[in-house]
């Protein structure tokens, strides 16, 4: 019986691409980009009091920033004889143990940003939607491995509802 | 088996069939009835004129005068040929409606198709079937009605309706859903389809409409506005605040309406509630204007919570919920299924726990739902998670059984939750900052969709971790027992005739 930990611990946890903190601040850098200009340009317009709207916002983005770079560090998973784990968060700690007799069916999928990196995120579904768990920022081969692996152990372990 | 009834009521259920020819005026019921009893009442001085009935005569007398009046009754004659040209419009709807709503059972699965100009297939694979169940809305009472609800595991709207049948088919079409699936709810021994169900379990518990009706009102919300009111008569009557009470009296009105319409809801859904043992099943009666007859298959059943609110408590009554597998938010009709005791003493809540997990024991009932502290079996939290729980940590525990995880909180609110280890769909860790401070972590054991939610909150974090790993071995080990104790459900490939003497 391996006890899995809400953080550290023995066993062989892997970490997810450092390609995600990349991927993720694009994204974020693309979403901002547009609200951040359009206060540029109404402060340079019409009042110089926009810049403080601007100011906030590049603080907030920074922030965000921050936040998904420790996100991605914190991110680690592994597969275990009987289930499927992964763990998550800094500040809100969580760890979602899946059994492979209860996948319903995985999911893997990739945005043009993510593909761009080469990576996908998996999701893995069971009979309720509050236990499923995603795991990003695996490098595409590796997820399409693992669903197909997961997929195959699912069956095997198969148990009904 | 008379050959004479052998026109729609008797077709084979895997060829396409149709429904109730009434059944599209039922399901726009009330606005049909609404629309023709206005119409009625509207030209019912023309038709009785017609008629010549003594004394209406005498209206055309005392009417207004010559010329304004021709004007009028053509007016009245231009609105009847208008209403009955609607009415027309309507039969043709409902009849087109009727023309193209079918339905059979082929293949392992239930296929129905509605829609004339814009089609819909909709098929639900039989092996999927969770639970069927019939209902009468008032309308469909009236005319001997009823219609057959299928509910499916899956995601989204995976209900069919088939509204509406004729009592008699909708239960032999219940009962053939039930056997096809292989759930084999009730085995009702039908001397003469047709003919009334025999009445052969007495009820495992009945609760009286007095007493679902005291405890439907002392509720959160009519306590908490119980308050208000007194609060705002104490305040007109001594402190002399009385206009600006008076004012601020209409701001409450839409409360008090909401909580009125939510707390008659739940009476009239749980009036007349009588559970039955049918051996792997429970059959639930309930509903005070629409009888319902609820199916909830043992096997199906995921968690089981008991709950207290605090106004129960000079009482000692209990609710009991579950959650089963499939059974979806319904229209309006929110989660009627999931109550197995809307109210009931200790006492029934037990009897309804024998057959619902008879492997557990009373007491151990009895110490989840009353007890506080750890002893040898109840597994508490630590002291420090006070400052997260000033209250409750003491009564925060779980326990294991050989078949399932006990878990009990709440103070003022007891509540008590049974989960299956065979049931678990994946465990939970999570820690937020405070937690991370004390060393504690919460523990979720996820169910499917229903009320109940097994969550053990602030354990300490080490035996939160060794928790979660024994569950998963044992989780995993009762699986496996459910799965060789359950032979896999056979589906049948071509269906047998149902009625195997009615060949002749």
């Amino acid at each position: 019986m391996e006890t899995v930990t809400l953080r550290g611990g023995d066993l062989p946890w892997q970490p997810v691409s450092p390609a995600l903190v990349r991927a993720r601040l694009i994204v974020l850098a693309m979403t901002m980009a547009i609200p951040i200009v359009a206060t540029i340009v109404v402060a340079l317009v019409l009042t110089p009091w926009v810049w403080i709207a601007t100011g906030i916002l590049i603080v907030v983005t920074a922030v965000v920033g921050y936040v998904v770079t420790r996100q991605v560090g914190a991110i680690s998973w592994i597969e275990l004889p009987e289930e499927f784990v992964i763990r998550k968060g800094r500040v809100l700690r969580s760890l979602v143990a899946i059994p492979y007799g209860r996948l319903q069916f995985v999911d893997v999928q990739s945005g043009p940003v993510a593909r761009a990196y080469g990576i996908a995120s998996l999701q893995i579904h069971t009979a309720s939607p509050q236990s499923s768990g995603t795991l990003p920022g695996l490098p595409i081969a590796q997820a399409e491995e693992l669903r197909t692996r997961l997929a195959a152990l699912g069956e095997a372990q198969r148990a009904g509802l | 088996m008379s050959r004479g009834r052998a026109s729609v009521q008797d077709t084979p259920l895997e060829e396409w069939q149709r429904l109730h020819p009434l059944s599209p005026l039922l399901k726009g019921g009330v606005f049909f009835l609404a629309f023709l009893s206005f119409l009625l009442s509207q030209a019912w001085d023309l038709l009785m004129r017609l008629a010549g009935v003594p004394g209406y005569e005498g209206f055309d007398e005392s009417g207004p005068a010559e010329g304004p009046r021709r004007v009028f009754e053509l007016g009245w004659l231009v609105v009847v040929g208008i209403g009955l040209l609607v009415v027309g419009i309507v039969i043709a709807v409902a009849w087109l409606s009727w023309r193209f709503t079918r339905f059979r059972v082929a293949g392992g699965q239930l296929e129905q198709r509605v829609g004339w100009i814009i089609r819909q297939h909709r098929q639900v694979p039989l092996a999927r079937v969770q639970a069927v169940e019939m209902s009468r809305p008032v309308l469909a009472r009236l005319t001997g009605l009823s219609q057959v609800v299928v509910q499916s595991a899956g995601a989204g709207d995976s209900h069919l309706t088939l509204a509406f049948l004729t009592q008699a088919r909708a239960a032999e079409v219940r009962d053939e859903l039930l056997r096809l699936a292989g759930i084999s709810d009730e085995r009702v021994v039908r001397a003469t389809p047709g003919a009334p169900p025999v009445q052969s379990q007495p009820a495992l518990v009945q609760v009286p409409n007095g007493r679902l009706f005291v405890a439907t009102i002392l509720h959160g919300s009519v306590i908490i506005l119980g308050t208000i009111a007194l609060g705002a008569l104490t305040a007109f009557g001594t402190l002399r605040l009385g206009p600006m009470v008076l004012l601020a009296t209409p701001a409450l009105i839409p409360f008090v309406f909401g909580v009125g319409v939510d707390r008659l809801k739940e009476l009239l859904r749980n009036g007349n509630f009588v559970v039955t043992d049918l051996g792997r099943s429970l059959r639930i009666h309930h509903g005070l204007t629409e009888l319902k007859t609820t199916m909830v298959p043992l096997h199906r059943v995921q968690a089981i919570e008991l709950l207290q609110p605090l106004w129960w408590r000079p009482w000692g009554w209990w609710r009991v919920r579950i959650n089963v597998a499939g059974s979806k938010i319904m229209d309006g009709d929110a989660l009627n299924e999931t109550v197995v005791l809307p109210v009931g003493p200790f006492e029934d809540a037990v009897r309804i726990m024998a057959v619902v997990d008879p492997e557990l024991q009373p007491e151990a009932l009895r110490a989840a739902c009353l007890g506080t502290g750890s002893d040898e079996y109840w597994h508490g939290i630590p002291e420090r998670a006070r400052y997260l729980d000033p209250w409750g940590w003491r009564r925060r525990a779980y326990a294991v059984t050989p078949a399932s995880l006990l878990l009990r909180r709440g103070y003022f609110r007891r509540s008590a939750v049974i989960m299956p280890h065979a049931r678990i769909q994946s465990s939970r860790l999570h820690q937020g900052p405070v937690q991370r401070r004390l060393r504690l972590a919460s523990v979720t054991l996820v169910s499917t969709i229903g009320p109940v939610r097994p969550v053990l909150e602030h354990l300490g974090l080490n035996d939160a971790e060794v928790l979660l790993a024994q569950e998963s071995v044992r989780a995993g080990r009762a699986r496996a027992q459910v799965l060789e104790a359950s032979p896999p459900v056979e589906m049948p490939e071509v269906l047998a005739p149902r009625h195997p003497d009615s060949m002749d």
